[in-house]
């Protein structure tokens, strides 16, 4: 028992809840003080360590951490890039709108009937619920019309929580852009409005600075904008009053507010009276472009193939689900791709065979000539991949080389030197094929109905994650191409030609499943619809009526045209069946399965789990489990159960251990097993005796002694306070002896 | 946790916040930080404006200290459940590096979307069987000043007179029949001053106004009685505990 409460560490204090400490060792000092400490210097190197339990070399671990930042940097930027670059038709067309705006009400100025009121411009722009990355749209906004002239103040809602604070934010930064315009004719008052402190914001200020700054000119360009990056965070009020206020003064300043909706239109009806709106001259905008970004992000990292960087089928499961079913968020897919090539990086002891990789400057990936020197640990692993062993036993049985086997499987050096590269080469061609396989069903698809066509992040998922002849999507694709006519099948032809054209594949025995080439089938086809003749068999007559060319069902099935075209004739209809069946065999070629290319084990992540545990927060699930199920984190020998039955599944009697209750597992396990059987309202009293059961009744048959009372009740408390630590109970007032449960499940 | 703080993040200055303390301030927290990392004495403004401040510092390139450590224990914590947006901003700069832990099984309900991308928060699952010795050693802490337990109540009568003890006893005695004939849930039933005044002065207890609202204010003074003023300006006066304990109270008083 401890008599005297002790402190953890120092940091325990009952008087002070923040500590604050400084860095106290210089660079120097830091060196020799940490030789004496054994725990690892983890902040050296970014983090990264010696795998192989150490024994990997530190050129090794130099390599993975400088092809890390190689490989992210780039990427990175490519991805901000194509963010942007989806993104710029929207924000293009606000500018557009802004620059025009107010030019008719100029205009019609003079000799027109004046209007009471005048509407203000107003640009509602739907920027999707990702609101995580509305900050860089607005953000890119924000400076296009800069650039364009435009006075803009970007008000966050977080910093408006009322109309002053708003007047504020707003006339901070307008002010300023406006001081920036006028600082070349030195103008000295900026000065004195910086350093003021007594400054009325009101738009009355703004109204006299933008007099001064226009000046005299009759017509001016530049307007003030005003961007309410998230609308359905401001109070209702504050926007109403800053919409009233602006609408008074817009035909003096040309103010254009612009509205950024995360949900609908019908945030603005539930914010606004009828009266603002009635002031308002609405102009809708769809900015939300998420899933065009994510296409284009797709393509750019897994279908251009510039670098290894590949997800097996769990993995880019798991970031597409992040992406569709939580909030279409461009962050979230960056970060788990960013954590999954860091986990590959810091994790993959082979991932220094990327530094064996090149990307040529026509966005082609080949394979270095010269070899990376291996350890006998990477070699090993290597050889110990089953993707590897088959490619051997592939190459024995092709060509029947023993020493070429022997020497591959017993000789680093012949396996760094010989083997490697061919592996290596064999995969980069396989990607390369399998983008070449992307790219024709995108051709595809651009000749098939609407309906039928899918996105290029779903064509990815079905071709990383279903063999050819399960996927319906396939199948369907397929089928379309067998209806086609004639003018119909050429252009497809051509378009596909064009296509493999363009993907500069030079190895076409690797590229492909059974080394098919490609342009040399292609061009097969083009030729044999140009001329029928030379498909023709000697004996076969023409069958005249083209409803007697239909005999059985599997003809309806596969050749439906034959049904509708009456003109064409027996040898065209047999050539039209020979392109659909290559086009089929070029498919199924290039859209093979990853598992067929070596080493693909290393080089498509697969760590899902990894990806899901770290950005899906399950804390309920751990510490349920950890109650629950305490076998999956403490596999103690003194609380797994002796079934009785021998003919129970494991499953069944895992189940029957988890719900006894043992006086050895831990005492909160224990009293939340025992609530678990309660109702909504628990007894304290009652929970306590079972509780002390369990503790005494079981430990008196196995050690022959019982804890003390009051120690049984201490632990009791200890475990009823952590239960409420943790959220699964909470005190009543009603009852002063009971508590109220506040989970239910599991 | 605090091991990291100590042992390996010795290049920059490292904070520690104990999220289960119960009267934790972070507004005096963030002041200690600006004035001691970062250098600026004398700041003021809310906890938003603080964390502003410090994420702007460690945004601009021409900052003294280059990287700061936060570790919070239980970001949870009942003190720093409102306080979860500044703190978003304080991690959402590249320069401040945040480790938390929690402990509550609905803690990710106190991040909203915007939130939770400026933690950008990576989850480790932690768990070791330790007890929360130390989480759980403020359950007595006097947190709210205004409140008092019925020890102290106990404590308090035990120094008052005969008199003053059954001046308490009445209104105790008023309250649990008002609870025991009232409905369940109600608000806690209050005795009307005047009404007391005379139950007082019927058994003799006090003898003018001035000498019971005199006790009355010694009472108010330790906190073992609370006044309500009603709408139409009548004040009345209750114990702030249920009628089981009041029962307790007055058992052991005598």
């Amino acid at each position: 028992m401890v008599d005297a409460y002790k402190p953890m560490d120092a940091f325990d204090s009952m008087t002070e809840s923040t500590f604050i400490l400084k860095p106290s060792f210089t660079p120097k000092q830091s060196t020799t003080k940490k030789a004496g400490v054994s725990h690892p210097p983890a902040f050296n190197n970014e983090g990264f360590v010696p795998l192989f339990q150490g024994k990997e070399a530190e050129e090794s671990m130099e390599l993975r951490r400088k092809l890390f930042s190689e490989m992210w940097g780039p990427l990175e930027q490519l991805l901000v890039d194509t963010e942007e670059q989806v993104n710029q038709v929207g924000v293009s067309e606000v500018c557009n709108y802004v620059n025009c705006s107010y030019t008719r009400i100029e205009s019609v100025e003079k000799g027109q009937l004046d209007q009471p009121f005048a509407e203000m411009a107003t640009a509602v722009a739907f920027a999707g619920v990702n609101t995580g990355d509305h900050s860089k749209l607005f953000e890119s906004l924000q400076a296009q019309l800069t650039a364009g002239g435009h006075h803009v103040a970007l008000l966050e809602s977080q910093y408006c929580t009322s109309l002053a604070s708003m007047l504020k934010c707003m006339l901070d930064q307008i002010l300023g852009s406006l001081d920036e315009v006028q600082r070349p004719t030195g103008n000295s008052r900026s000065g004195v409005l910086a350093g003021a402190k007594t400054i009325a914001y009101d738009m009355g200020l703004l109204k006299l600075r933008w007099d001064e700054a226009v000046g005299s000119a009759s017509t001016c360009s530049s307007r003030v904008v005003v961007i309410l990056q998230d609308f359905e965070g401001f109070a209702p009020m504050v926007v109403d009053d800053f919409v009233r206020i602006a609408t008074s003064y817009c035909y003096s300043v040309p103010i254009v507010v612009v509205l950024g909706l995360a949900t609908s239109y019908e945030s603005i009806h539930q914010s606004l009276t009828k009266a603002s709106i009635s002031m308002l001259n609405v102009e809708k905008f769809n900015l939300q472009r998420s899933k065009e970004c994510i296409d284009a992000a797709i393509r750019s990292v897994f279908i251009r193939a510039t670098d290894m960087l590949a997800f097996g089928a769990e993995a880019y499961k798991s970031l597409l689900d992040q992406f569709l079913l939580y909030n279409f968020s461009i962050t979230g897919f960056v970060k788990k791709l960013k954590f999954a090539a860091m986990d590959f990086f810091y994790a993959q002891p082979l991932s220094v065979l990327v530094s064996m990789l090149q990307c040529s400057a026509g966005g082609v990936l080949s394979v270095r000539d010269y070899p990376i020197c291996l350890s006998p640990e990477q070699a090993e692993l290597i050889r110990m991949q089953k993707s590897v062993q088959r490619f051997l036993e592939q190459q024995l049985e092709e060509t029947g080389d023993r020493d070429h086997f022997r020497l591959a499987l017993s000789n680093d050096e012949y396996l760094q030197k010989t083997v490697l590269p061919q592996l290596l080469r064999r995969l980069v061609s396989f990607r390369a094929g399998y983008c070449l396989g992307i790219d024709f069903v995108v051709t595809l698809q651009d000749m098939v109905p609407e309906s039928l066509r899918k996105p290029i992040r779903t064509l990815h998922y079905y071709g990383v994650g279903q063999k050819f002849d399960d996927c319906m999507h396939w199948k369907a694709l397929s089928a379309v191409v067998r209806r086609m006519k004639v003018p119909d099948m050429e252009q497809l032809l051509a378009k596909l030609s064009a296509v493999a054209d363009i993907a500069a594949i030079v190895d076409w025995d690797f590229a492909t499943k059974d080394g098919l080439d490609i342009p040399q089938l292609l061009q097969q086809s083009r030729a044999l619809l140009s001329n029928p003749g030379v498909l023709i068999k000697p004996g076969n007559a023409d069958s005249g009526e083209p409803s007697k060319r239909i005999r059985t069902r599997t003809d309806m099935e596969n050749r439906p045209f034959l049904l509708f075209d009456n003109s064409s004739s027996d040898q065209m209809l047999s050539a039209l069946d020979q392109c659909c069946a290559n086009i089929e065999t070029i498919l199924r070629a290039c859209l093979s399965p990853y598992q067929s290319a070596p080493l693909y084990e290393v080089f498509y992540y697969k760590h899902s789990l990894l990806l899901d545990t770290t950005f899906s927060a399950q804390p309920r699930a751990a510490v349920q489990a950890a109650l629950g199920k305490t076998s999956y984190y403490i596999d103690c020998d003194c609380c797994k159960a002796t079934t009785c039955d021998s003919d129970d599944s494991d499953a069944t009697s895992e189940d029957a251990a988890d719900q006894r209750v043992m006086s050895s597992m831990h005492d909160t396990s224990i009293a939340y097993r025992l609530h678990q059987e309660c109702g909504r309202m628990i007894n304290l009293y009652d929970w306590h005796s079972a509780f002390s059961s369990v503790v005494e009744g079981e430990s008196v048959k196995a050690r022959g002694s019982s804890p003390c009372q009051r120690a049984i009740q201490a632990r009791f408390m200890r475990a009823v306070e952590e239960m409420r630590l943790l959220g699964f109970i909470k005190s009543t007032q009603r009852k002063t002896d009971h508590v109220i449960r506040l989970t239910w499940g599991m | 946790m605090n091991s990291l703080a100590t042992e390996l993040a010795t290049d920059a200055p490292a904070v520690i916040i104990n999220g289960f303390f119960p009267t934790l301030n972070l507004k005096q927290s963030l002041e200690r930080v600006v004035s001691e990392v970062i250098g600026i004495g004398d700041t003021t403004g809310t906890v938003a404006d603080l964390a502003s401040l410090i994420h702007g510092y460690f945004d601009s390139k021409t900052r003294e200290v280059k990287e700061v450590y936060f570790i919070v224990h239980n970001i949870d914590g009942p003190c720093l459940r409102k306080h979860q947006a500044a703190l978003a901003v304080l991690a959402s700069s590249p320069n401040v590096h945040l480790l938390a832990s929690i402990d509550h099984i609905e803690a990710p309900l106190i991040w909203d979307s915007s939130t939770t991308t400026r933690f950008n928060w990576a989850w480790h699952d932690l768990t070791t069987f330790e007890p929360y010795t130390v989480e759980t050693s403020y359950e007595n802490f006097a947190s709210d000043t205004t409140e008092i337990g019925p020890r102290g109540v106990l404590h308090v009568l035990a120094s008052l007179t005969e008199n003053t003890k059954s001046i308490f006893r009445i209104l105790a005695e008023y309250q649990i029949a008002e609870s025991v004939m009232g409905d369940a849930g109600t608000k806690m039933p209050a005795m009307a001053y005047s009404a007391y005044f005379a139950a007082c002065r019927d058994q003799f207890l006090v003898s003018s106004e001035l000498t019971f609202r005199s006790q009355l204010t010694e009472f108010r003074d330790h906190k073992v009685i609370q006044s309500r003023h009603a709408a139409d300006g009548t004040e009345s006066v209750h114990i702030p505990f249920d009628a089981t304990t009041l029962g307790t109270i007055l058992e052991s008083m005598e």
